[in-house]
């Protein structure tokens, strides 16, 4: 089936923001990850693998249809797969992980990448490894929302909770209906 | 085994060579000590040492007292402990090793300095009539009918709430009868929990009585540790406070008014799941508390409790006028939108 036709919400972020994790929680099969050992140093000591191309899984409606969980690769040499990935999506969620040495510029990095498609669709954004690292706070991310005039939804997640890849999901599927 | 924190160390009657001297010990002992202790000139220092033993009775607790080495080492007061020194005021390092690590365990385990009482709903909390440099005198809350509703419609749990508050300095620790513990940073806005929240619900919809404690910052760590607890944002336990308080009196007290939310809550707040499509028409929408639990299937106690946990966060904004704006959905991508939560949720 072409891109453009299928069902699907993809999950964007930086490298070990938890894109490959999120889909692995919430997919009924397991997910296909086109993994590879990072070729940039830094990302090298971080992560053992990281995605090269994507991650996939997929979940069944009733009536058989299905419902695509795409993860875009997180090394920016890999970005161009963005916009084929979101083609025809109904969503884009966006994790951001907030032991990430700026992540305000994160969140606006990924933003910009998207904004084509933002413009038709919606996003939800979720702050991980908030555990590791307190700030900024969700207030914080607000404000930068506000300054760009988003009106994204922002949660703080656990990648590796089934329930907060769900929550994610839950708020899209609200943000699509009302906002 | 604790975590090393840095236990800071006011000189009481010290000379300034006798201040180098414990400095220079301290130093070498570094290595040796589960934590780390330091000098410091603040008033707010974890421990005071006092040269003099004759300041004792008047010295602020927890202290560590000079006792010559072959004075014997007793250790008859409470929160005091003695420190052998030598006929030159050094102490001894092998002992200084023991005693301070000893002493760090006992801070940790000791009892907080002061102890109130206060049930959630309806509290009379009275300090304890033992002085103590160190304690934070908790004040009565406000009664909840001293102001009129209509400036303060969102009373409920107030004190409690007024317990969880940043207020940049505090340690406190909250214990309801059944035992749970909540310790509250209120310099960092931080909580730590001996269990997951959403399991006092009942205590926050009922009123629970419980106590509060003040502790020293160095023994709020240490307890903190010891118990392997981590750090929670205290926007969440606010939260889900307010979001349990009894709040239908809310339904008549914003009869007629319009409201709505300047953003989204964090959905990812405990209780919050089922409350997704309410925050997002809220977010989108102005109106008032009938009209949202009619737009969005939800009833009109769930969109009070919401209210209630938003005001909290400063998320509540009231307008003149309603504004729907209905968002062109069809009916298709509505069952559509459905059955993906069907499958979502299942």
């Amino acid at each position: 089936m072409n891109e453009e036709h299928k069902l699907k919400f993809v999950f964007t972020g930086s490298v070990g923001a938890g894109k490959t994790t999120a889909i692995r929680q919430i997919s009924e099969v397991d997910p296909i990850s086109t993994e590879a050992k990072p070729s940039d140093e830094t990302i090298a000591r971080r992560k053992g693998t990281t995605t090269v191309a994507m991650d996939y899984g997929q979940l069944t409606l009733d009536g058989g249809q299905l419902l695509y969980l795409y993860g875009t690769p997180g090394q920016r040499r890999f970005d161009f797969m963005c916009e084929i990935l979101t083609k025809g999506a109904l969503g884009l969620i966006i994790l951001v992980d907030n032991s990430h040495e700026d992540p305000m510029s994160e969140l606006d990095y990924y933003l910009n990448l998207n904004a084509a498609f933002l413009r038709q669709s919606a996003a939800v954004i979720g702050v991980t490894h908030y555990d590791e690292k307190a700030t900024p706070t969700v207030s914080d991310y607000y404000k930068v929302l506000e300054e760009r005039g988003d009106p994204w939804p922002v949660m703080h997640v656990d990648a590796r909770k089934a329930d907060d890849v769900r929550l994610l999901l839950n708020t899209m599927l609200a943000t699509l209906e009302y906002v | 085994m604790l975590g090393q924190l840095t236990i800071r160390l006011k000189l009481q009657g010290f000379t300034e060579t006798e201040r180098q001297k414990l400095d220079s010990i301290l130093a070498l002992a570094e290595l040796r000590l589960d934590n780390l202790w330091q000098i410091y000139d603040g008033d707010d220092a974890d421990i005071t040492v006092i040269r003099d033993i004759s300041l004792l009775e008047s010295a602020p607790r927890p202290c560590i007292y000079y006792v010559g080495v072959d004075d014997g080492a007793e250790l008859p007061y409470e929160n005091a402990w003695p420190l052998e020194v030598d006929e030159q005021q050094v102490p001894r390092l092998r002992l200084l090793v023991e005693r301070f690590n000893q002493i760090a365990v006992e801070l940790a385990n000791a009892e907080p300095v002061q102890e109130t009482v206060a049930p959630v709903s309806a509290p009379v909390v009275e300090p304890t009539t033992v002085p103590e440099p160190a304690a934070e005198v908790v004040e009565a809350a406000p009664e909840t009918d001293a102001a009129p509703a209509e400036q303060n419609p969102y009373a409920a749990s107030e004190v409690l709430l007024d317990h969880l508050a940043a207020d940049g300095e505090s340690h406190k620790l909250l214990t309801f009868e059944s035992g749970e513990k909540i310790f509250v940073d209120g310099e960092k806005d931080l909580y730590f929990s001996s269990v997951v929240i959403e399991t006092m619900a009942d205590h926050f919809r009922n009123g629970t009585p419980y106590t509060v404690k003040t502790l020293q910052p160095v023994l709020f760590e240490m307890q903190v540790e010891q118990a392997e607890l981590s750090a929670e944002p205290m926007t969440h336990l606010r939260w889900y406070v307010a979001l349990m308080a009894p709040s239908e009196h809310l339904q008549d007290e914003l009869q007629g008014k319009t409201v709505s939310l300047k953003r989204w809550p964090d959905l990812g707040l405990p209780g919050c799941t089922r409350l997704i499509r309410l925050a997002a028409f809220m977010q989108s929408n102005v109106s008032t508390i009938e009209n949202i639990a009619e737009k969005t299937n939800t009833p009109a106690a769930e969109v009070c409790a919401f209210l209630n946990a938003c005001n909290i966060e400063g998320l509540v904004q009231y307008s003149d006028a309603e504004v729907i704006h209905e968002k062109k959905v069809e009916d298709s991508f509505k069952s559509l939108l459905s059955r993906i939560s069907d499958r979502v949720n299942a």
